[in-house]
C-alpha cells in the first residue's frame, strides 16, 4: 500500500486532491521527476486492486485521464534526461485490427509502472514491429488484438519479429488469448488480462 | 417445396418451445454468422459481399447449399452494405477494399461524436439533437448542411438505407422458401447505456461521464428508455415469435463495478426489457464477454422474457441462477471453432448438452457472432454433434 | 436547460408533430384522419432513418 499523500490520493481516484498536491509540490520546489514517482507509485497500486478485482475498468480509464491531466502540468517542467525507465516496451495492435481500448490501458499501466513505452498505434505491419525494435533496442515487444479474426496477422507479427534476430520477447495480449492462442502465435508471453503486462515486463528486465 | 416449408415449420416449432422451456424434439441450433464467416464459405472476397447487394444475398444462399442442417439466419448476410457508408461519408467505417485489403473484416473507429456539452439538447429533443447534430458530425457528405453535396449526401443515404432493408427482407424470405430456415432475431435494440456508449460518447467518454456528470447521464438514459423500445419493435415490424437481438456491450464484466452497474447500466436495461415484454416481445439478451458477476440481478426480470445468451460468462453459474426460468444459449468458445479440431468440438457440445440441456429450455450456440476464423469442419462438427446428443 | 431544440423531448416515431403540421395546413377539406395517418406512417420512417446512425 502506498504511503505517500500523493500517491494514496491516484489511487483512491481523488482528482481535485490530486491536482493541487502536483500544483503544490511545484511551487514548493519538488523536483518533478519526483512527484511522477509519486503518481507512478499510485498507479501501481491501482493496477493491484485491478488485478484483485476490486477495481474495474471505469476506474483505470478515470485514473488513467487524472494522470493525463496531472502531466500536462508536469511535462514541461521536465528537463532533457530527467526520465529514468526501468525499460522500454514496444507495443501496437496488429495488423488488421483498429482497436485500441486494451492497448491504451496497458499502455497506462506499463508508463505508471516506470517503464518508457513506444506506442505504434493500430493496424501495425510485422516489419513495423520489427523497425522499433531494433531502434529502440528493447527486450519486450507488446502486441495487442481484439479480433479472433487478425490471429494470421497477429502470427505474422510475432514471426516477424523472431526471426529479426533481435534478442526481443514477445507479449501477445486480447480477451481471446488462451492456451490455443497461445500455441497457434508462437509468442513468449500472453494474457487477457492487462495489469499482467507490468509484471511480464518486470520478468523480461529482472525486476523484482 | 412442401417439404421445406414442412422444415420450417419443424424449426420454428422446435426454436420457440425452448424458447419456452419445453422441451422440443431436440436442442435447436442457431449459429449466428457475421457475414465474413459467410463470404468465405461462399467463396466471395469480403469486398464482393460488402458492396455488392446480389453477391451478399447469395452468399448466404451459397453457404446453406453447402453446409447441411442450418436452422435459422439471422437475416441478410452483411449488416455493413459498404455503398450506404459511402454516400453519406461515413467517418467511423473502414471497409475491406477501400481501407483495408478485400478481405479484411470491417472496423468501426470509435470516437466521442457526442460531446459532454451535447447532453442538455440530446436530453431536450434526442431525435432532433441526433438529425441536426450527430449526423452532421459522423458524416462527412453532411459536413455543411444545406448545400449540394449535403443534400444529395441526406437523399442517398435515405433511399440507401430503405433499399437495404428491402433487400434484406426479400432475401430472408427467400431463404426460408428455398432452405426451410427460420430467423433467429427478428428487430434489434440496446441497453440505453450502449447507445450512448457505442456510437455517441465513446468508450472513454461514457466511463468520464460516470463521474463528471451521472445525473445528466441517467437523465439521457432514461430518455433513451421509449425510443430503445420502440426501435426494437420498429425494427421487428410487430413480429413477437423470435426474440429481439440486443448485443450487449459495456455492461460486461469488468467495465464497472457492481455498483456502478447496479446505478447505470441496469435500471434502464431493465425498462427496455420489460416495456418490449409488455408488447409481447422477448429478448435475446446477447451477453457478450463476461456477466457472472451480475447474474443476480438479471434474474428479477420477469420469467422467460429474455433468451439469456452465454459467451464467456459462467455456464454453470449462468445455470444454477437463470436456469428454469429463462432460456439459455451458447455457449461453444470462438476459439475452439476457430482453432479447435472437430472431435474437441463435439466432446464440448457434448459436455453441454448432458450438463445444461436436460430439462429443455437451451438452444445451441457458438459463445459469440461467428468470424471467419471458423472452421467450416467444425461448425460440421457442431451440427452432428448435436443430432447424436441433443435428441429428447 | 438547454433552448436549442426546435422541440421539446418528442415520443419515439415522430420528427414532425402532425398536430404542427395541421396548424399550418389550416382547413382541411377532405378526410383529415387519412392525411394523419400516412403522414404519421412516413414520419416514422425519417424517424428510424435518423436513429439508424445511433442504434447500428
Amino acid at each position: 500500500m502506498a504511503k505517500d499523500e500523493l500517491a494514496l490520493a491516484i489511487a483512491n481516484l481523488e482528482r481535485d486532491k490530486v491536482l493541487s498536491l502536483v500544483k503544490e509540490r511545484l511551487q514548493a520546489g519538488v523536483k518533478p521527476m519526483e512527484i511522477i514517482n509519486s503518481l507512478q507509485e499510485g498507479m501501481v497500486e491501482v493496477g493491484n486492486r485491478f488485478e484483485k478485482g476490486e477495481f474495474f475498468l471505469s476506474e483505470l480509464i478515470f485514473c488513467g485521464e487524472i494522470m493525463k491531466e496531472a502531466m500536462v502540468e508536469l511535462e514541461p517542467k521536465l528537463a532533457a534526461g530527467d526520465r529514468e525507465y526501468r525499460g522500454t516496451v514496444v507495443i501496437g495492435t496488429v495488423k488488421g485490427d483498429i482497436h485500441d481500448l486494451g492497448k491504451n490501458i496497458v499502455v497506462m499501466l506499463l508508463k505508471g509502472a516506470g517503464y518508457n513505452v513506444v506506442d505504434l498505434g493500430v493496424d501495425v505491419a510485422p516489419e513495423k514491429f520489427v523497425e522499433a525494435a531494433r531502434e529502440t533496442k528493447t527486450s519486450l515487444v507488446a502486441m495487442s488484438m481484439l479480433l479472433t479474426s487478425v490471429m494470421d496477422k497477429m502470427k505474422e507479427c510475432v514471426q516477424a519479429v523472431k526471426e529479426s534476430g533481435l534478442n526481443v520477447k514477445v507479449l501477445i495480449g486480447g480477451p481471446i488469448i488462451d492456451d490455443k492462442v497461445m500455441e497457434f502465435s508462437g509468442a513468449d508471453y500472453g494474457s487477457a488480462v492487462a495489469s499482467d503486462a507490468a509484471k511480464i515486463a518486470g520478468e523480461v528486465y529482472g525486476a523484482a | 417445396m412442401a417439404d421445406v416449408a414442412k422444415l420450417a415449420e419443424e424449426r420454428k416449432k422446435r426454436y420457440l418451445a425452448a424458447m419456452n422451456l419445453e422441451k422440443p424434439d431436440r436442442v435447436p441450433i442457431r449459429l449466428n454468422f457475421s457475414g465474413e464467416f459467410i463470404s468465405k464459405v461462399a467463396g466471395y472476397t469480403f469486398q464482393e459481399t460488402y458492396y455488392d447487394w446480389n453477391k451478399n444475398i447469395d452468399a448466404t444462399r451459397r453457404m446453406l447449399a453447402k453446409i447441411d442442417g442450418l436452422e435459422m439466419v439471422m437475416g441478410g448476410a452483411n449488416l455493413w452494405w459498404a455503398t450506404l457508408h459511402d454516400a453519406v461519408g461515413a467517418r467511423y467505417l473502414k471497409f475491406a477494399g477501400r481501407d483495408l485489403d478485400e478481405n479484411t473484416m470491417f472496423q468501426y473507429v470509435e470516437d466521442a461524436y457526442m460531446l459532454p456539452e451535447d447532453y442538455d439538447d440530446f436530453i431536450e429533443n434526442p431525435t432532433e439533437w441526433v438529425a441536426t447534430k450527430f449526423l452532421p458530425r459522423i458524416h462527412a457528405e453532411l459536413d455543411e448542411p444545406g448545400t449540394y453535396r449535403a443534400t444529395v449526401g441526406l437523399i442517398k443515404g435515405a433511399y440507401g438505407l430503405a433499399n437495404q432493408l428491402a433487400a434484406g427482407g426479400q432475401g430472408m424470405a427467400s431463404y426460408q422458401q428455398e432452405f426451410g430456415v427460420v430467423p433467429s432475431v427478428t428487430g434489434v435494440s440496446k441497453a440505453p447505456f450502449d447507445t450512448l456508449a457505442d456510437t455517441l460518447r465513446g468508450l472513454s467518454g461514457i466511463m468520464m461521464d460516470l463521474y463528471r456528470c451521472p445525473d445528466k447521464l441517467k437523465k439521457a438514459m432514461e430518455v433513451l428508455v421509449p425510443h430503445n423500445i420502440f426501435y426494437g419493435m420498429a425494427t421487428a415490424q410487430g413480429d413477437t415469435e423470435y426474440p429481439l437481438f440486443m448485443p450487449l456491450h459495456r455492461g460486461a464484466y469488468p467495465f464497472m463495478k457492481m455498483d456502478q452497474w447496479v446505478e447505470f447500466y441496469w435500471p434502464t436495461l431493465k425498462a427496455v426489457i420489460e416495456g418490449l415484454w409488455a408488447a409481447g416481445k422477448r429478448t435475446l439478451f446477447y451477453a457478450e464477454n463476461i456477466w457472472t458477476p451480475y447474474l443476480e440481478k438479471i434474474a428479477e426480470l420477469p420469467d422467460k422474457s429474455i433468451v439469456f445468451h452465454v459467451d464467456q460468462t459462467d455456464m454453470d453459474k449462468a445455470y444454477k441462477v437463470l436456469g428454469g426460468r429463462f432460456c439459455l444459449s451458447g455457449n461453444v468458445p470462438n476459439s475452439l471453432l476457430a482453432f479447435g479440431k472437430p472431435e474437441e468440438v463435439k466432446d464440448y457440445v457434448k459436455g453441454l448438452l448432458d450438463k445444461y440441456a436436460r430439462d429443455g429450455g437451451f438452444v445451441i450456440d457458438a459463445g459469440a457472432v461467428i468470424l471467419d476464423d471458423a472452421k467450416e469442419e467444425n461448425i460440421v462438427a457442431l451440427i452432428e454433434a448435436v443430432h447424436q446428443y441433443g435428441v429428447y | 436547460m438547454s433552448n436549442s431544440m426546435t422541440f421539446k423531448n418528442l415520443p419515439p416515431a415522430v420528427c414532425l408533430p402532425w398536430d404542427v403540421k395541421a396548424k399550418e395546413l389550416g382547413e382541411i377539406k377532405g378526410d383529415a384522419d387519412l392525411i394523419k395517418k400516412e403522414w404519421e406512417t412516413l414520419d416514422m420512417f425519417g424517424y428510424i432513418y435518423i436513429w439508424y446512425w445511433v442504434q447500428r
